[in-house]
């Protein structure tokens, strides 16, 4: 018996392939995570659009074009978006629904350098009976947001902030 | 009664459904649905066009529920095709457009409904973008959702977008 998760799925496993619509939600999802990165490291750099085009290379228009919605961007694209606003790296990694074993988002390893008090929080996010598959989840810039999802999530679930890095 | 009291009232009999992300579980923003509308979100998703238009909307809910940006536009005439909720006319209604805008080879869908308090919206109308033929009259099957409902409670009204909602970027 496999001990790796499975995601919930449209398609019983052995139906052959993968729902187009369950693929369509996980594209959907990673794009909508990706923007959601995009503008946090927009707007924690304070630079204007046309400052980060510079430094990006990435021209305005098109700048402002991923920053107006998600989209299926290139990896590279948002690597140099995320890395010229506030030197953070990409750090990708799996994640699982609610009803698997632990979620994960994409996060920015932010440098020490460049942290303040209203820099991006990592958690790790684990359903308790699952505790050593615990991993990192992304969540807001500020305490309160924080407070909320603790206070919402199930009692299933251990939510724990990780340490900064020293 | 306050909104937020009436849409409790309104979610324990079923009338709304309170839908936290379906990938965590959490509500860091609120999203009440019409039942039907709720249904649409639920997997499992048809295996099929309509199936993909659905997941679509799941994710922005999703996305939503997490608290990630959100790009808004006010003006309901002049903004950008591509952004993520805009007010619908008249804006003194306080109906606003949540707009799917994906899968991108089609016209999207639509979510109208109003705020409840800040970062808790009420969808209450919803359908294939192409299907709406009138889109005021989408907004008035909206508004007489919320009424029927609401009895007399009017949406959240503000007087800029952080009475609304937050983290968000104005287009």
């Amino acid at each position: 018996m496999t001990t790796l998760p499975t995601f919930e799925s449209s398609k019983k496993p052995g139906e052959g392939a993968v729902s187009r619509a369950d693929l369509m939600h996980a594209c959907m999802r990673n794009q909508l995570q990706a923007h959601d990165l995009i503008i946090r490291a927009v707007d924690k750099s304070g630079m204007t659009q046309k400052e980060l085009a510079k430094r990006t290379g990435i021209d305005e228009a098109t700048l402002s074009r991923i920053l107006g919605q998600p989209k299926n961007l290139e990896i590279n694209t948002i690597s140099k978006i995320v890395y010229a606003a506030c030197g953070a790296m990409l750090t990708l990694s799996f994640s699982y629904p609610r009803t698997q074993r632990s979620a994960v988002v994409l996060l920015m390893d932010v440098q020490p350098s460049t942290m303040d008090s209203t820099m991006l929080r990592n958690f790790t996010y684990a359903p308790i009976d699952h505790l050593s598959a615990s991993a990192a989840v992304q969540v807001s810039t500020n305490q309160n947001a924080f407070e909320m999802m603790a206070s919402s999530v199930s009692s299933r679930v251990r939510v724990t902030e990780v340490a900064p890095h020293a | 009664m306050s909104i937020i009291a009436r849409v409790e009232e309104l979610v324990a009999v079923g009338k709304l459904i309170h839908r936290p992300s379906s990938f965590l579980d959490i509500s860091a923003r609120n999203v009440i649905l019409a039942p039907e509308i709720e249904a649409l979100a639920q997997k499992p998703f048809a295996d099929t066009p309509e199936g993909e238009r659905h997941a679509a909307l799941a994710a922005y809910l999703d996305a939503f529920s997490e608290l990630n940006a959100i790009t808004v536009s006010q003006d309901p005439y002049n903004k950008p095709g591509h952004t993520m909720l805009a007010r619908a006319f008249p804006i003194e209604d306080e109906f606003w457009s949540m707009r799917i805008t994906h899968p991108e080879d089609t016209a999207g869908m639509r979510l109208l409904g109003a705020f409840c308090a800040v970062d808790s919206f009420v969808g209450l109308a919803c359908d294939f973008r192409e299907n709406i033929m009138s889109f005021d009259d989408e907004v008035s099957a909206a508004k007489d959702r919320w009424a029927d409902l609401f009895n007399g409670i009017t949406p959240l009204s503000g007087s800029s977008l952080r009475d609304y909602l937050t983290n968000f970027r104005e287009l």
